[in-house]
């Protein structure tokens, strides 16, 4: 483990690489976030005292592992008769749940 | 390079479930391409899946509503909408001239913030907004 003068002095050295040495995780840009989404995202990191780096790398974890779930396909659920006079539900979903 | 997302409205699950619904094959072949990565990676949200489960459970019963709603979380990403979505898709809400509840608006907020180009839904409304592809 680096003291903490010596890291401070490594962060120093390499202030202006690609990579900041002294908490070994990569500077990124990011474009095209949103301003809303990452306000409330950073209020939440500092609520639950996490870094913005180390709360984000949590959630990019986190969709990374949601992504690249081997999912099943929806259409090897067969499809049944809903019987008579369901003709039209595919039309009425606010009808039927919200009376609109 | 971004891929390509396509966000799958309520309507189309449904149709795609009842052999007897006048969008069956519709909701058939919308799935089978989407499912076959014509739109890219697809999704939903949990606001929609309450509504599949809803009408499933209404006018087929809880044992197919079980089902299907089984189903979707094993097939489909679900997003949840939080508090941030509810107050952006209550903002369209409130000043839409057009004819869009509240879920919605869930989803245009929930396309935006994706990236989402693409809607797979059977809602003709959508088609009146600028910069939404409807597949339907």
């Amino acid at each position: 483990m680096l003291s903490k003068k010596l890291c401070l002095k490594f962060a120093n050295t390499f202030k202006y690489n690609k990579y900041n040495m002294f908490y070994m995780g990569t500077q990124i840009t990011v474009r095209d976030v949103d301003q809303g989404v990452f306000r409330e995202f950073k209020a939440e990191a500092i609520k639950h005292g996490l870094t913005i780096g180390s709360a984000l790398t949590i959630a990019m974890e986190k969709f990374r592992a949601e992504l690249g779930k081997k999912k099943q396909k929806f259409t090897s659920l067969k499809p049944v008769s809903w019987g008579k006079g369901t003709e039209q539900v595919s039309l009425q979903v606010d009808q039927i749940l919200y009376g609109e | 390079m971004v891929n390509d997302l396509i966000f799958i409205d309520a309507n189309i699950f449904l149709a795609y479930d009842n052999i007897n619904d006048a969008n069956h094959k519709k909701g058939l072949k919308i799935l089978e391409e989407v499912e076959a990565g014509r739109y890219g990676d697809y999704f939903t949200s949990d606001y929609i899946f309450n509504e599949i489960v809803g009408v499933t459970f209404r006018k087929k019963g809880k044992e197919r509503a079980v089902l299907l709603g089984e189903q979707v979380l094993k097939s489909v990403l679900v997003i949840n909408v939080d508090d941030y979505l509810v107050r952006e898709a209550w903002n369209i809400f409130s000043t839409t001239k057009l004819n869009l509840n509240l879920v919605d608006c869930t989803n245009l907020v929930m396309m935006k913030i994706t990236g989402a180009d693409f809607i797979a839904t059977l809602d003709k409304e959508f088609t009146r907004i600028n910069g939404l592809e409807v597949i339907s």
